[in-house]
């Protein structure tokens, strides 16, 4: 890994041009961007809320070490992002000075209750669209999920790419019943993205229901690897794009295979925004336009998420990026999950119906 | 204050002084617990009758979460099930943990403290590591199950995905607490009744149901009525094992209804739960006050003390020997070697050869992150302090509950059952509360130190279980003896109870221990950069779906914890068991 950290920061151009180190202002952005910088040396330590894990953050802390070596920085990795932060700005304490999470249900309200800052970074320009949905809101990674296969189960036979795949496969060995894992829509990333899968797929829910009765599904993407890779399951549908990672690996390799799945990858949006209740908001901009920045996501790519800058090119990144997946399946099938306020209510006339398809 | 005051304010003191000194102290700690239960109790009583969050500004007064929890649809449905997996969970409990506490500490049982060190595993590891690890043993394609399939040619020996498997698995998961709970009842007996029972011709057998039993019957209830509510909150466990083959319990559904899928959290749903679950106990313990109104008929530590004999199995020896084996082989050796198992190798699969598969790379991912090392310091530093801090406030509560005259001691035994009963997250969400509007404690903040004040709150109920009926146990003749030669109440109870329940005591020090080096939850809330906790780590490591490094923290800390334990118990120079 630091090896690889290495290669890639030496061949990144920003480091041998000699101008950074004495403008400190990176390369395109306003010279008014020196006043963030200077404001931002005086502030104290950056604090982070985020569902992205101490390992994964690393390569990205790196870069912002070398980059901005003034900036203090702290990351917690934890499942209660927005509670911890509406508690402890109600009370006046010190609190995030920026939230990093999916969540796409959350994400409209926080905004609502005008606690992202709406700051507009010098990155637009270099953004997709339509990575910014709400005011102060940016994407820092968009993640896939996959279909995952036992390679035993699916010896001789050509494994599915999509939920059709998989009913007909199911037709073809019913034996398939009760090895099919997906991931369960009672976490609310899992409603998020199979409720999109839905409203995009018109003949979805006679999918699932045709699926319906042979499927186990997993709240959480080990307990999914695990039994893919024990062989106790046979196919994963949707399961994390973090797992690349692992079923790239030497050990797991002749055991697990995967691929986007052919109706409808899931991308599910990384938001980020800078809090208004933030104690260092200088730091918070400088770190949040580092992160949108082609190294940045370079970076942050090296930690395992993906990266969706138009200029990262498929294969330019370790494990998958953006352009990647729309390679692999086209642009029409990527559904996008962004923040959407509608998915914070109706999960109960969807969930009866997923029961029903279930058998439950 | 002026002199005319202070000499009423004398006299009044001597006369406390002429009922037994202590009186000030007596106070002093009913009031420090009643205000720690408070600061857990008070936020989830207003959460309670709340819509959202009480720190929304928007939320709003309601009685729904009350009424949600009687007469929704969907939890009463679930109500059924609930029932099974409670009672099988207790069954399993009981009927394994005292049997083991009995076999261990009151017979000549070969090997015996060999299995209670084996014995406690499961009390070290998180349930959801216990339930990964059955799935790993005992799953569809578990190492076990394909082992017995081969073997005898059944295609499914057993279900684990179904109401009786996970059941099961979470009794032996609390099989432990309550072998801890037994074992000093069992050492601490009496022994002239024993040798009386022998004198007058009883045998072994009838001298366990006659005598043994009947005498460990406070610490009995005090299990059953743990285990109880042990079963009706448990929840990794039906998660990880029920969720994929839609099992439904009262606790996996309020999770999924307040945590996940309505987006929002609904703590309000989770405070009627636990006032619901509170309100159970206290039926309970009314009833268990009704069971044990002459506490002293179960005295057993007396004036004339001789080393207790050790129940002879005879030809029952080697028969127990085997039931014992099958259960610490199977139900305890197997679950966590296949965790062990796991965290050596890249992947645990009947497809892969062991040795293929074996790499260290788990616990050095985990070893190699500053932040995950500094969890497991923090980890142990609040163990050690926790537990000793812990251990004393116990004690200094279960001698005023148990063992004074003080006019409010009932209360106070009814305050120090309470936590038991409340969720982790509510624990730190009270905590989290005084940190913001109680002077003085605003300055632990951000530090592992408030961490540790919601620890001795969360877990005064689980040290009380264990202390308490073994001050039972002890005479009220010494009180007595030494009111006779001067001695007051303080120095009763510091030279001659505390000594006298060492026993006990040490058990609750490593029974805490194990319980903080292993929680999480009420520490949601106070962690910050810096005071992370192994638990933390864990859950972590979890949802990024490395299950691997999560297997070589859960040996890291049954490790760590058995060398702590070790330690501890040679450093006081008291043995576990007898």
């Amino acid at each position: 890994m630091r090896k690889f950290l290495f290669t890639l920061f030496s061949t990144l151009p920003l480091f041998s041009a000699p101008s950074f180190a004495q403008q400190d202002v990176p390369d395109g952005y306003p010279t008014e961007y020196s006043k963030i910088i200077d404001a931002a040396k005086t502030e104290k330590g950056l604090v982070i809320y985020s569902n992205v894990s101490t390992n994964n953050w690393a390569p990205f802390l790196e870069l912002a070490k070398k980059r901005y070596p003034f900036l203090s920085i702290e990351t917690t990795d934890e499942q209660n992002v927005w509670e911890k932060y509406f508690a402890e700005s109600a009370a006046g304490a010190r609190t995030a000075d920026m939230i990093l999470t999916f969540a796409p249900e959350r994400w409209p309200d926080f905004v609502q209750r005008g606690q992202a800052l709406d700051y507009k970074s010098p990155e637009i320009p270099h953004l997709p669209s339509w990575s910014m949905v709400l005011p102060g809101v940016y994407t820092a990674a968009a993640d896939p999920f996959l279909i995952a296969y036992n390679k035993r189960a699916f010896k001789d036979k050509t494994p599915p790419m999509s939920m059709a795949d998989a009913v007909a496969a199911l037709k073809a060995d019913p034996k398939l019943k009760g090895r099919i894992t997906a991931y369960d829509p009672e976490v609310s990333l899992g409603f998020a993205f199979w409720s999109s899968w839905v409203k995009r797929n018109a003949n979805g829910w006679s999918l699932i229901e045709a699926l319906g009765p042979a499927m186990r599904p997993e709240r959480s993407a080990a307990t999914q690897r695990e039994k893919i890779a024990t062989g106790e399951q046979a196919l994963a549908i949707f399961t994390s794009g973090a797992g690349i990672k692992v079923f790239e690996s030497p050990a797991v390799k002749p055991l697990v295979g995967w691929g986007y799945p052919k109706d409808g990858t899931p991308v599910l949006f990384r938001s980020v925004a800078i809090t208004k209740a933030a104690a260092s908001p200088n730091s918070a901009k400088l770190f949040l336009d580092l992160l949108l920045s082609r190294d940045g996501q370079m970076a942050f790519a090296v930690g395992g998420q993906t990266p969706y800058r138009a200029d990262i090119k498929p294969g330019e990144a370790p494990y998958t990026s953006y352009s990647a997946i729309v390679k692999a399946i086209g642009e029409e099938n990527v559904i996008f999950v962004k923040p959407d306020a509608s998915l914070l209510s109706g999960s109960d006339e969807f969930m009866a119906r997923w029961n029903k398809a279930l058998g439950r | 204050m002026g002199t005319a005051l202070s000499v009423p304010a004398q006299t009044q003191s001597a006369r406390v002084r002429a009922q037994g000194s202590g009186h000030t102290i007596q106070t002093a700690i009913t009031i420090i617990s009643i205000v720690l239960v408070g600061i857990a109790l008070i936020p989830a009583l207003v959460q309670m009758f709340l819509d959202k969050p009480l720190y929304y500004p928007d939320a709003r007064f309601t009685i729904q979460n009350i009424v949600a929890l009687v007469s929704d649809r969907e939890v009463t449905a679930t109500f059924g099930a609930t029932f099974l997996f409670c009672s099988i969970v207790v069954l399993v409990s009981m009927a394994l943990g005292t049997s083991s506490a009995i076999l261990i500490g009151r017979t000549d049982l070969p090997g015996r403290s060999a299995f209670l060190a084996i014995l406690l595993w499961p009390l070290f590891l998180s349930p959801q590591v216990i339930g990964f690890g059955a799935i790993l043993a005992y799953g569809p394609a578990g190492l076990l199950t394909i082992w017995f399939s081969d073997a005898t040619g059944l295609t499914e020996p057993w279900n684990l995905y179904s109401v009786p498997g996970m059941a099961v698995v979470a009794g032996i998961a609390a099989t432990p607490v309550t072998t801890l709970y037994c074992l000093t009842a069992a050492i601490q007996q009496d022994p002239n009744q024993e040798a009386a029972a022998r004198i007058a011709g009883a045998g072994s057998l009838r001298i366990l149901f006659r005598i043994i039993l009947p005498i460990m019957r406070p610490a009995l209830i005090f299990a059953f009525i743990m285990n109880i509510v042990n079963a009706l909150e448990t929840l990794a466990i039906p998660l990880i094992i029920g969720g994929p083959v839609g099992i439904k319990l009262l606790t996996t559904l309020i999770y999924d209804k307040s945590f996940e899928s309505a987006g929002l959290p609904q703590y309000g749903l989770v405070s009627a739960l636990a006032f619901a679950l509170m309100a159970i106990v206290g039926v309970l313990f009314f009833l268990q006050r009704l069971a044990l109104r002459q506490s002293h008929r179960f005295v057993s530590v007396g004036a004339k003390s001789i080393q207790p004999k050790m129940l002879a199995l005879g030809s029952w020896k080697w028969p127990a020997f085997l039931l014992m084996a099958v259960y610490v082989v199977f139900g305890v050796v197997v679950l966590v070697g296949a965790v062990f198992a796991r965290s050596l190798t890249f992947i645990l699969s009947p497809d892969v050869s062991f040795f293929d598969a074996v790499t260290l790379q788990h616990y050095s991912d985990v070893l190699s992150v500053e932040v995950y090392r500094r969890s497991i310091l923090n980890t142990l530093l609040l163990a050690v302090v926790g537990g000793a801090l812990g251990t004393a406030f116990v004690a200094a509560v279960a001698m005023v509950a148990q063992r004074s005259n003080y006019r409010y001691r009932r209360v106070l035994d009814a305050v120090a059952q309470l936590p038991r009963v409340l969720p982790g997250l509510v624990v730190g969400l009270g905590v989290f509360y005084a940190s913001m509007f109680v002077p003085g404690i605003d300055l632990l903040r951000n530090t592992i130190w408030l961490v540790l004040i919601a620890y001795l709150i969360r877990f005064l109920s689980s040290g009380y279980g264990i202390v308490s009926p073994a001050l039972l146990q002890i005479t009220g003749d010494f009180d007595r003896a030494a009111k006779s030669v001067g001695a007051g109440w303080t120095t009763t109870m510091t030279r001659i109870v505390l000594p006298l329940s060492k026993q006990a005591l040490l058990s609750c020090f490593v029974l805490l221990m194990i319980l903080i080096i292993k929680e999480y939850s009420s520490a949601v809330f106070l962690m910050a950069p810096g005071s992370e906790v192994i638990g933390s780590t864990m859950l972590s490591l979890w949802t990024q779906g490395l299950a691997g490094p999560v297997a070589a923290l859960a040996v890291m800390q049954i490790v760590l914890t058995s060398i702590l334990t070790s330690i501890v118990t040679r450093i006081l120079g008291v043995k576990l068991h007898g």
